[in-house]
C-alpha cells in the first residue's frame, strides 16, 4: 500500500510545521512588544478563551502562562465566559483581568460576545486572530495578527492551532519579562528555544509520518479512539479527539489520567478501542499516568503513547512516539499533536472520508455551515 | 599605534563587575607604554564607570542610589520592561565609556580606582571593548 496515495491536509500541514511557526513567530513578537506596559503590569488574573481548537490553544498555553508570568491563568470555555462567569471576575481592581480571545477568522460569535462582555466590565482585552479588521479585533483593546498567508490550507485546524499557541507564548513571555518574573537572559533563551525546538521537531516529522501511516493501517477498523492527557497535555489529548471527528467522523472520547480510571476505563470492548496517551517526564502527574498506562495494558487496548520520555519507560507492546524534549516543558503541546494528526489524516484517507462530512448534505445545511459562527445571537450579561 | 580588544561578560541583575584586569590585559597585549585606553560598551542599558570601591558596601550604595534616582517605572514612554526603560536613562546619564591614561604600561589610576561594567537590567550576555592608543616606547 503506497502512503503517497493517501496524502491529506493534516499531513501536508504537519510537514510544514516549522515554516508556518516561523511565519507566525515573525509576525507576533514585534506586535506583542508594543503591548502597553501599564496594562500588563496591572493584570492580576488572566483568562484565555475561544471556541474549538482556539480554546484548546488556551488550555495548551496555560502552563506557559503560569510558569512564565506567575499569574493565575484560567482557560474557560467561551460559553462559560460569556454567559456564566461572575461579573466580579471581570472588573477593575482588585481583579483587573487580562482577557485573551482567540479566533482565527475573528468572526466566532461567542468569542465576540466574550470580548464585549469583558470590555463592558472594564477588563483589558487582546484578540488573537488572522483578521485584524474582524469584529473580534474591533471589540478588543488590542489585536495580535498571527500573519498566516490567506491562501493556506488550514482545515482541519493544525496550523491555526499552532499559530494561536505561538501568539499566546509570545504574550506570556512579554508579561513575564515586564513583570520581572523572567530575566532578560531567560526571555531571550525562551524566544530562541521556541524556534530551535520546532526546528528539531521538524527533523522527526517524516519518521512520525511513516510510523503513523502504519498505525493508521492497524487502527482504521477500530470502534473508537480514546485520548488521555493531563494539564497542558489535556489540550493535546482533546485536540487529537477533535481530529478524529473532523477527519473521519469517528467515535472518540478524552479524559485526564485520574478520571479516565474512574470512567473511561469501563468502556466496553477495550481491545477495539485505540488509546492515545500523552505523558511527559516533566508532567506533574507522570507517575499517575504510568499507572493509567498499566491499566490500558491490562485491558489490551491498542495504545499509542506520545512522550518526551524514552520509550523504555513504557510497556513494549505500546507504540511509543518519542518527541523532542524541550528545554521548557510548556512548549511540548506545540508539537505533540503531530503524530496523531498524521494517524487521523491517514485513517480518513484510507476510509475515503471527507473532512467535516462535506460530501453529505446533512452536514452541508445552512445550520451546519453556520457552525463556526456558533449561532448569531449575542447576549451581553 | 592603535590596539583594540573585545571582551564578553555575563552580568547579574543591576550589577557592577570589576573589569580592570581585562583592561590591564589589553594594555599589556598592546605593548603600548604611554597613551590612552578607552573602554566602551555599545549596549543601551549598560555602561562603564570608574569607581573607588573600598568594600562591597560602596558598590551596593551606588546601585541603590542609581535605582533611587532613576527607579523602574511602568509609565516611561519607551514601553519595554521597566528595568530596561530605566536602564536606557541610566546608560545615557552615567555614560557608556571611560578614557584612561596609560603611563609606563600601566593605568595611571591603578590602585586608586577601578573600571566597572555597570549592568542596568540583566542578567545578560554583554560585550565591551578596550582601545589602546599610544606609543610603544616612551
Amino acid at each position: 500500500m503506497n502512503r503517497n496515495d493517501y496524502d491529506n491536509s493534516l499531513a501536508r500541514q504537519a510537514r510544514r510545521l516549522e515554516e508556518y511557526v516561523k511565519i507566525v513567530y515573525e509576525s507576533v513578537f514585534p506586535q506583542v512588544d508594543q503591548l502597553p506596559v501599564k496594562e500588563i503590569w496591572d493584570a492580576q488574573k488572566i483568562f484565555i478563551t475561544g471556541c474549538g481548537d482556539s480554546w484548546l490553544a488556551g488550555i495548551a498555553a496555560k502552563p506557559a502562562f503560569e510558569s512564565v508570568t506567575k499569574i493565575e491563568t484560567n482557560a474557560p470555555r467561551a460559553i462559560d465566559f460569556s454567559r456564566a462567569l461572575s461579573n466580579k471576575n471581570l472588573g477593575y481592581s482588585p481583579n483587573t483581568p487580562l482577557v485573551i480571545l482567540i479566533s482565527y477568522s475573528g468572526t466566532a460569535a461567542r468569542v465576540i460576545e466574550c470580548a464585549k462582555r469583558a470590555s463592558k466590565y472594564g477588563a483589558n482585552t487582546i484578540a488573537i486572530t488572522n483578521n485584524p479588521n474582524s469584529p473580534l479585533a474591533e471589540n478588543c483593546r488590542y489585536c495580535i495578527h498571527v500573519g498566516l498567508p490567506e491562501d493556506g490550507e488550514y482545515q482541519p485546524g493544525l496550523t491555526t492551532y499552532n499559530a494561536s499557541m505561538i501568539a499566546l507564548f509570545a504574550i506570556a513571555l512579554r508579561i513575564g519579562r515586564i513583570r520581572n518574573k523572567i530575566t532578560p537572559l531567560e526571555y531571550e533563551d525562551m524566544k530562541k528555544e521556541l524556534l530551535s525546538f520546532v526546528s528539531e521537531a521538524q527533523k522527526k516529522v517524516s519518521e512520525y509520518e511513516e510510523r503513523a501511516f502504519e498505525t493508521a493501517l492497524k487502527w482504521k477498523g477500530l470502534k473508537a479512539e480514546d485520548f488521555i492527557g493531563d494539564y497542558g497535555d489535556y489540550a493535546t489529548a482533546f485536540f487529537g479527539s477533535a481530529k478524529v471527528i473532523e477527519t473521519f467522523g469517528g467515535y472518540t472520547t478524552y479524559d485526564d489520567s485520574e478520571d479516565w480510571c474512574h470512567i473511561n476505563y469501563f468502556l466496553a470492548d477495550p481491545e477495539k478501542i485505540g488509546r492515545v496517551v500523552i505523558n511527559n517526564e516533566s508532567s506533574p502527574s507522570y507517575d499517575r499516568m504510568l499507572e493509567t498506562i498499566n491499566a490500558v495494558k491490562i485491558l489490551k487496548s491498542p495504545c499509542m503513547i506520545v512522550s518526551d520520555a524514552k520509550k523504555e519507560a513504557f510497556p513494549e507492546t505500546m507504540e511509543v512516539f518519542t518527541t523532542v524534549k524541550p528545554k521548557y516543558f510548556w512548549m511540548n503541546p506545540l508539537i505533540q499533536h503531530i503524530p496523531f494528526d498524521f494517524v487521523a489524516g491517514y485513517i480518513a484517507a484510507l476510509k475515503g472520508e471527507t473532512g467535516f462530512r462535506a460530501d453529505d448534505e446533512r452536514y452541508n445545511s445552512d445550520l451546519a455551515k453556520n457552525r463556526l459562527k456558533s449561532g448569531t445571537q449575542i447576549l451581553i450579561i | 599605534m592603535v590596539f583594540i580588544k573585545d571582551f564578553e561578560i555575563t552580568t547579574g541583575k543591576n550589577s557592577l563587575d570589576n573589569i580592570t584586569a581585562s583592561v590591564n590585559e589589553a594594555i599589556k597585549e598592546s605593548g603600548i607604554l604611554n597613551g590612552i585606553a578607552v573602554v566602551e560598551t555599545a549596549h543601551s542599558t549598560a555602561g562603564i564607570l570608574m569607581i573607588s570601591a573600598y568594600g562591597k558596601e560602596i558598590l551596593d550604595d551606588i546601585v541603590k542610589e542609581m535605582r533611587r534616582i532613576i527607579p523602574a517605572r511602568i509609565n516611561f514612554s519607551h514601553q519595554d520592561a521597566p528595568e530596561d526603560s530605566a536602564g536606557h536613562i541610566k546608560s545615557a546619564l552615567f555614560g557608556s565609556s571611560v578614557s584612561l591614561i596609560v603611563k609606563e604600561g600601566k593605568l595611571l589610576c591603578e590602585g586608586k580606582q577601578d573600571v566597572y561594567f555597570a549592568e542596568y537590567d540583566g542578567p545578560r550576555n554583554r560585550t565591551y571593548s578596550v582601545c589602546v592608543n599610544g606609543e610603544k616606547e616612551g
